[in-house]
Parts: structure tokens; C-alpha cells; sequence
């Protein structure tokens, strides 16, 4: 994913206007902090803070589900990222501050609080509008963690029962499998 | 003499070696090439970015296979996000991690690349025997339809049922048991990848291959490739050690694929009239997931058995496409379908009775269809842009049209489009719904499994970077021998071409030493 300065300037001044709205809302608001389950080697705590709300979000420990909290999905993926590429783990930084940056959200949702501190109610439809907005760096920043949160949380076994998948066969029993021809 | 595999991470020094050809990148394009040579008696060195990994590590499971076995630790994208890109990146490269699918070049494309882009000397008469000669070392051939699972007998049902074109596929695999494993390393060497054929091959007769080692530059003096500059990387983080790869060879062969290869030019300067990463095609794939009353199980079974080319060619005005269908394991179906929550949890519970069809738009046959882009992140990371185009919406709206018609006669109870919004089609009646759904980037799921271009071959240094013979236009020791030298789309799955199109350069590489 890639949020750089000239993606910004591709995007035209509702890109550049989101951008300095990062920059500059950043610093007034509070994130709502969580504890990782194990020291972080890629995000700080605020980030993963963020990335842990939103991932809370795309996969909710609902309907006989377990929470992406549960999985430790956000642990997961700040591992993942501590084996990126540095560049790919800035840009994931920004997407995640942009996700909780209450100016942002003021200017596209009508809500001017940080998103760790919204409702669930309000997260998902903060996450609504981002999937559903005009400007095509919002669908950017929602498509990069959805991706990421589903893949990490779906690639979990202990989901496999739940969506009938019975996981990969027993190479031990070949001739279960099929033919060879 | 035999060769050997040196995985750098864990060189203590750094290297410095000379040879006759270094070879850069273990794909379909390198592989074949390099056991060609090493053949032919010259000394062969080849670097590979990817870890070297075995049967042994290949346990199955998404969440391991795609961080260690793809470009990007499986998170490669186009800058917006919206093309997920998979592409392979270990001893092998994508040839690892493809599902297998393979077909000579068709007739028309190596007629449009001489009609349209000047390319010499490239004609089926030439390529048969390079074909005939990977066929079988690959053990190439037809996959039998009764072998085919359910999901992909709802395109040859479908297909049946509409009176459309569909045929068998042909399969690179000896001894498959029909796991449906392809994608993330075949865990008994069934599949016929470069891991497990043309590599041990070439490092028998004496190659040396370095994992772990990306290529940074391609440095040039006087006129000629000088050496190849690599750093090694970390077995486990990917991270550069400190130590670097340093190889002086007679001739330089980039063989790193249509993304990396081009950002291995830029980063090394040679881009001077300006079309190294231009026209770059991804075959961009859109999506149509089915629910049946009964479990498709789509995880099982060899991933791809049919395919139908009926749409291939829709007229002169309007990019064609061909269908497939994709293995539908957790982590590509989740991330494939872009929603969250309740809506996204009910789609991935009907996982088992999902049937996933795939439309493949063949990019850059028409005038004015240039596809993508690669060019450089600051930190040298290749970029890679590609805008849709309205031809290329109007590809994915007929796509999506076709695929729903061939689930629905195939029996599917509903059609899903993975549009952000998703469309739901229960008959014919709803398909003026998909029709008027938006298309485009970020609108649904797009992805890709084949790159190319970007490297171009032609006839005119003003308009393509390599000539017919597949050498750099204005550096006679450089050559590109992979799928970025493609001048258009093929239009079939690309990995047969490309081990044809190496194995014929095969004598022009080894003539330049």
C-alpha cells in the first residue's frame, strides 16, 4: 500500500486535505489505548491500538465468532509487519492514524472524535463511509485493513470449523486425497 | 562439478565471484535458462531475493505459506490498494506458488507482437520445439475432466449448458494426488516447479545459486554490464545483513519477473529512452463468488482443471477475457470478499458451498490499452500504478455478466459479485443489477496472478527496452529473459511461455559470452 506524498498529490486536494489533517489533528486527540499481548516489534502502542479497534471491527467476536482480540489478530499482524519492508510498514502507520484522526472523521463522517473512541456502533459506521466514499484514498485506506485484518484472522485454524473448512489433508493417508495420475 | 545453494543470510563476509552469466531471479524465465547454460559448459551464478524453501516447510497453511512464499510477504498491491497482486518470491518464484496451469502461446498474440511491435523471429514454427522441450521436462499435459472437482465443474457444466467454449486444462505435475495445494507449495513435489526441476538441474552441472540476495544494481562501464551489486537478507526478516553479493560476470540476465526487473533497471539507471516499466499487464482479474445447496469444497481438488476462452476475442473495440476458477481457501476468500462484520461472517460461513469463478481481461491488445506501470518507491521498493480504464470496466461488467449466467445454469442459488457493495443475483432476471453496479478501482475486488511487460521486446530502441533476441538495446551484455519482455497480455495463463521463451534464449544468452 502506498500513501505517499505523490499518491497525496495524485489524489488532489482531498488527499492533501485528509493528509494535513492527519498531520495536524493527530496532536489534540487521545487514542485509546490497549495492551498487546506480547511486546510490539513493528507499531507503537498507538497504532497498534488503532489497528487492534479496527480489527475488532472487520472480524467481531460475534454470532459464535471469536474477537480478532481473541485471535490476537492485531499481535499477529504487527509481527507480519516487523518482517516488511520498512516503507510498507510507514504507510500502514499512516493509513491507521488517518482511520483515527478526528478531524478527518469530522470533515467526512460529522464525527470529531478519535475512532478508538467511538462506539462499536460508530466504528462501523466510520468504516462504512470509508468503504463507501467518494474519494478514492478513503477506499484505499479501508481496502489495506480490511485485507490485512481478514487474511491474518481467516488464516487462523481455530476458524477453520467455523466456516466448514476442515483444513489441509493428512498427507499421511495419500490415497484419501484423490488419484495420481 | 556439482554447484551449490547459499542461502546469504548467513554469509560471514561478503562475496565477490566471477563467472560467465549471472542470472538473476529462479522463476520460469531464469531456471530454464540457467540449466541451458550451465549445459553448455559456462559457468552460471544466479541470485534469488527469496529464501530457499523446501517441501518440508510447506505445511499448507495460508498464514505461513503467503509471508514466506510471495512478493511482499503476500501484501503486494498496485499504490491504491486496489489490484492485490500475487506473485511468488522463493527458489522457483512463482512457479512455486502457481496453480499450474499451462499453455503454449497462442497464434494470434505472436502475430499481433510482429504485426504491432516488431518483434522477429518469434513464430510458432520457431517456439514449438522450446515448447515440446519443456513439455517434457515439466511433464506437461492435459489434466482429465473426471478428475475435475466441484468447482470447477460449475464452469464446465455452466459452459455446457450456455453451448460456450470450454476445454481441459493442461497441468506442470507428476504423481498430484488433486490436494489443491498449489498455491501455497506443493508438499510432495507433484507440481513441476523450477524448485524441483531446472534449478536441481543447473546446480548438478555446477551452478551456484545465492538465496537471499536481492539485486540492487546493475552497474555498467563503458558500454557494458560490469557487475551485478547485491546485499543479503536475513533468512527470517527479510532485512539486509550488511553483507553484500558482489558478482562480475561476462553477460547479466535479468530474470526477476515483470516488477521486480524493471525496478532493478530503474534503480540502476538504465532507462534512457524511458519505457523500462512502461506498459506493464496484469491479465486484472475480477470475481464472482456462487452458493450451492450443496458443499462445492473448493479448498480440494486440483485448482484449475477447465478453462473457457469463448470471450477471448469480443471485437475490435472491446478487451477480451477468459475464465478460470481460483482455489477458495479462508485467508483469498476473506480478503477477496471486502466487507466487515456480520455481512462478511455470513458470507465466510457458506465458505464450503462457494464456488469462485475468475475473469481474466486481456490487457493491452487494443491501441491506446497501455496497462500499468512500475517505477520506483524513494526507498528504491518497486511502485506499481495501473489505472482502469473504461475499456477495462466494460471487461470486468461483461466478465461479471458471464460468470453469473454460467453459475446460475450451472445451479447456483445466488450470485454474489465481491463489489464493495455487493450485487446478489438469484436468476437472469437480476442481471440487469451487475449491469449497472459500478466498476473500477476500489469499487470490487481486483487481483492478479500473471505480470508482464514492462521490458518489452521490439524492434524499436525508441519504442522497447530489449530486442528480439531478447537483448538490452543498447548494452550487448545485458539480456531480459522473463515475462516482462512481453509486449502485450497473452491472454492464457503465462508460465509456459515464458519457460519456451528462455529455453529458445538459451543459445542467444550463451552466444554472448
Amino acid at each position: 500500500m502506498s500513501i505517499s506524498r505523490r499518491t497525496i498529490l495524485k489524489y488532489g486536494l482531498g488527499g492533501a486535505l485528509l493528509l494535513g489533517a492527519a498531520g495536524t489533528g493527530i496532536a489534540l486527540q487521545r487514542t485509546r489505548l490497549r495492551q498487546p499481548a506480547r511486546p510490539l516489534r513493528a507499531l507503537d502502542q498507538r497504532t497498534f491500538s488503532i489497528l487492534a479497534a479496527v480489527a475488532d471491527r472487520i472480524t467481531p467476536g460475534t454470532h459464535g465468532f471469536p474477537s480478532a482480540a481473541t485471535l490476537e489478530v492485531p499481535e499477529k499482524i504487527d509481527d507480519l509487519l516487523s518482517r516488511a519492508e520498512p516503507g510498507l510498514l510507514d504507510e500502514m502507520r499512516q493509513a491507521l492514524l488517518l482511520v483515527e484522526n478526528g478531524l478527518a472523521g469530522l470533515l467526512f463522517d460529522g464525527r470529531p472524535r478519535p475512532f478508538t473512541a467511538l462506539s462499536p456502533e460508530g466504528q462501523d459506521a466510520a468504516l462504512r463511509s470509508m468503504k463507501e466514499s467518494a474519494l478514492p484514498i478513503r477506499r484505499t485506506v479501508y481496502k489495506a485493513l480490511q485485507g490485512l485484518c481478514a487474511a491474518v484472522y481467516y488464516a487462523s485454524p481455530e476458524i477453520y470449523p467455523l466456516v466448514g473448512y476442515p483444513g489441509p489433508p493428512d498427507f499421511g493417508n495419500l490415497a484419501a486425497v484423490g488419484d495420481r495420475p | 562439478m556439482k554447484g551449490e545453494i547459499i542461502e546469504a543470510g548467513s554469509l560471514q563476509s561478503d562475496a565477490e565471484i566471477s563467472c560467465d552469466v549471472c542470472v538473476i531471479g529462479s522463476g520460469a524465465g531464469g531456471a530454464v535458462l540457467a540449466a541451458g547454460l550451465v549445459e553448455r559448459g559456462l559457468k552460471v551464478v544466479m541470485l534469488e531475493e527469496g529464501g530457499y524453501h523446501t517441501k518440508k516447510e510447506f505445511d499448507l497453511q495460508e498464514g505461513n505459506a503467503y509471508p514466506m512464499l510471495y512478493q511482499d510477504r503476500g501484501l503486494r498491491s498496485t499504490a491504491d490498494v486496489a489490484i492485490t497482486i500475487l506473485q511468488g518470491k522463493s527458489v522457483g518464484g512463482s512457479t512455486t506458488v502457481n496453480w499450474t496451469t499451462c499453455f503454449r502461446t497462442p497464434a494470434r498474440i505472436l502475430e499481433h507482437w510482429r504485426r504491432v511491435h516488431g518483434v522477429e523471429g518469434l513464430d510458432l514454427a520457431t517456439l514449438t520445439p522450446h515448447f515440446e522441450a519443456v513439455e517434457e521436462r515439466l511433464a506437461i499435459h492435459e489434466w482429465p475432466v473426471e478428475l475435475a472437482n466441484a468447482n470447477n465443474r460449475v464452469l464446465w457444466d455452466g459452459c455446457r449448458k450456455l453451448g460456450w467454449e470450454v476445454a481441459p486444462l493442461r497441468r506442470n505435475v507428476k504423481g498430484c494426488v488433486n490436494s489443491g495445494y498449489c498455491g501455497v507449495g506443493c508438499p510432495i513435489d507433484a507440481k513441476q516447479s523450477t524448485l524441483i526441476t531446472y534449478i536441481p538441474d543447473a546446480v548438478e552441472r555446477g551452478m551456484t545459486l545465492f538465496s537471499n540476495v536481492r539485486a540492487e544494481r546493475i552497474e555498467v562501464e563503458r558500454g557494458r554490464v560490469s557487475s551485478i551489486r547485491g546485499v543479503a537478507l536475513d533468512r527470517r526478516t527479510h532485512r539486509p545483513t550488511g553483507r553484500r553479493v558482489v558478482v562480475r560476470p561476462k553477460v547479466a540476465v535479468s530474470s526477476a519477473g515483470a516488477i521486480n526487473g524493471p525496478a532493478l533497471l530503474l534503480r540502476s539507471g538504465l532507462d534512457d529512452n524511458g519505457r523500462v516499466g512502461k506498459r506493464t499487464f496484469l491479465h486484472p482479474v475480477v470475481i464472482m463468488a456462487a452458493d450451492f445447496a450443496e458443499p462445492v469444497n473448493a479448498f480440494y481438488g486440483a485448482p484449475q482443471s477447465v478453462g473457457s476462452h469463448h470471450f477471448e476475442d469480443r471485437g475490435p473495440e472491446k478487451i477480451g477475457f477468459f475464465l478460470e476458477v481460483p482455489p477458495v481457501h479462508p485467508m483469498l476468500a476473506a480478503t477477496a470478499f471486502a466487507g466487515f462484520g456480520r455481512e462478511h461472517q455470513d458470507f465466510m460461513a457458506r465458505l464450503a458451498h462457494i464456488n469462485a469463478m475468475i475473469a481474466l481481461s486481456i490487457d493491452g491488445l487494443l491501441p491506446g490499452d497501455d496497462g500499468g506501470t512500475v517505477s520506483l518507491h524513494e526507498d528504491g521498493r518497486p511502485r506499481i500504478d495501473y489505472p482502469v480504464g473504461e475499456g477495462l470496466k466494460e471487461s470486468f461488467r461483461a466478465s461479471c455478466v458471464a460468470m453469473a449466467r454460467i453459475q446460475l445454469a450451472a445451479g447456483a442459488r445466488e450470485v454474489r459479485s465481491l463489489h464493495f457493495e455487493s450485487v446478489r443475483i438469484r436468476s437472469e432476471a437480476d442481471l440487469p443489477l451487475l449491469e449497472k453496479a459500478p466498476y473500477g478501482a476500489l469499487r470490487h475486488a481486483i487481483t492478479t496472478a500473471h505480470q508482464m511487460g514492462g521490458c518489452a521486446m521490439g524492434a524499436d530502441p525508441a519504442t522497447s527496452v530489449v530486442d528480439s533476441s531478447l537483448r538490452h538495446h543498447r548494452i550487448p551484455n545485458l539480456f531480459v529473459v522473463d515475462g516482462s519482455v512481453f509486449p502485450t497480455s497473452l491472454g492464457v495463463n503465462p508460465s509456459e511461455t515464458i519457460y519456451a521463451l528462455a529455453h529458445w534464449a538459451r543459445d542467444r544468452v550463451a552466444g554472448a559470452v
